[in-house]
């Protein structure tokens, strides 16, 4: 192996090392936002994410060009499940090879529209994910309609 | 609806305490105001079957599905003969500071146009969650915007004004309309 070779394996295989630690890795298998009721500012997203990589990926935010802001938040239920709290969470760790279920109840994104009278006229809209590490990766949500559960 | 006490309590034991509780309580008055900025208090849950929530229209998550399946629980009851003449729903916002009438009145249209919608200053939600034995509390986030813990359950309040049951989150439409028609069997064995 001559040495220009050598230099474009090690080249190679560092890029590889940083791809791992960046969202490229992050398969969306899932992912809704749903548009909030009149006189509301936040939509909701939800979604499922699977770590396809061999190492843990900590997911930092969400962005959007559409939207206000995008926080992610966790809801939870004390006091024998008749309290609910929702608080700011910084980051998403995701182990590898696993799935983040971010669901109703639970972890969401909390998406600030412009203003109350926002129209949703897409039916996919595109989120930029960036992780601890570079890159950052598109993933591309579905509009949809909240369900009644049975 | 007229209905014995003294009657009402010997049945109540029958009745498993998972679904009513035993000794319910009864409501003490409230004042609040609603979407059309007319006062909703104690006599509007008289002689009504009233299932109750509390939130606010900020909360993008466990609010506007809560409320969803509480217009479905309510569009499904009108099928009952009780429930379609003495039903309704009822949201309180947690939230005065940004919930304002005209906020909440777009934003119970979208859910039901029976929903009522209502709010008021903090002294006077302190009043009703005290009386709903429930909680209510503003928290800031570090980036400086702010949620309210609130209570995830559904109330069931009967036409005496007596909390008979809490529904825990997750909520179904179908597990609401379980509850009420169980509960109101047990009333009517008691009707005149």
């Amino acid at each position: 192996m001559t040495k220009k070779e050598l230099a474009c394996l090690i080249l190679a295989l560092s890029l590889v090392v940083v791809k791992a630690f960046g969202c490229e890795d992050l398969l969306l298998e899932n992912g809704s936002i749903i548009p909030p009721a009149p006189g509301s500012q936040y939509a909701v997203g939800y979604f499922h994410i699977k770590n396809a990589s061999q190492k843990k990926i900590v997911i930092k935010n969400f962005s959007s060009t559409v939207f206000e802001s995008i926080s992610i938040h966790r809801t939870s239920h004390s006091h024998s499940k008749t309290m609910s709290e929702m608080r700011l969470v910084n980051e998403l760790s995701i182990l590898s090879q696993e799935r983040l279920i971010a669901q109703p109840g639970g972890t969401h994104l909390m998406i600030r529209v412009p203003s109350d009278s926002y129209r949703f006229t897409d039916q996919h809209i595109k989120l930029v994910v960036s992780c601890e590490r570079k890159p950052s990766s598109e993933m591309l949500f579905l509009v949809s309609h909240r369900e009644s559960k049975h | 609806m007229v209905l014995s006490g003294a009657i009402k309590f010997s049945k109540k034991d029958t009745v498993p305490s998972s679904i009513l509780w035993p000794n319910p309580h009864k409501i003490e008055n409230f004042d609040l105001t609603d979407q059309f900025n007319k006062p909703v208090t104690l006599n509007n849950l008289k002689e009504k079957w009233s299932i109750v929530f509390f939130g606010f229209i900020n909360c993008p998550d466990i609010c506007p599905s809560t409320l969803q399946t509480m217009a479905r629980a309510h569009k499904e009851l009108q099928k009952n003969s009780v429930y379609s003449r003495l039903g309704q729903i009822i949201f309180v916002s947690v939230d005065p500071e940004r919930d304002t009438p005209d906020q909440l009145r777009k934003y119970a249209s979208h859910f039901s146009p029976d929903l009522i919608a209502a709010t008021a200053d903090i002294d006077r939600l302190k009043k009703i969650t005290k009386t709903f034995k429930s909680l209510f509390m503003k928290n800031y986030d570090s980036d400086g915007s702010y949620s309210v813990d609130h209570s995830s359950g559904i109330f069931l309040i009967s036409p005496e004004r007596e909390m008979l049951s809490v529904l825990t989150y997750p909520h179904s439409y179908s597990a609401i309309i379980e509850r009420f028609e169980k509960a109101s069997e047990f009333y009517n064995e008691l009707s005149p």
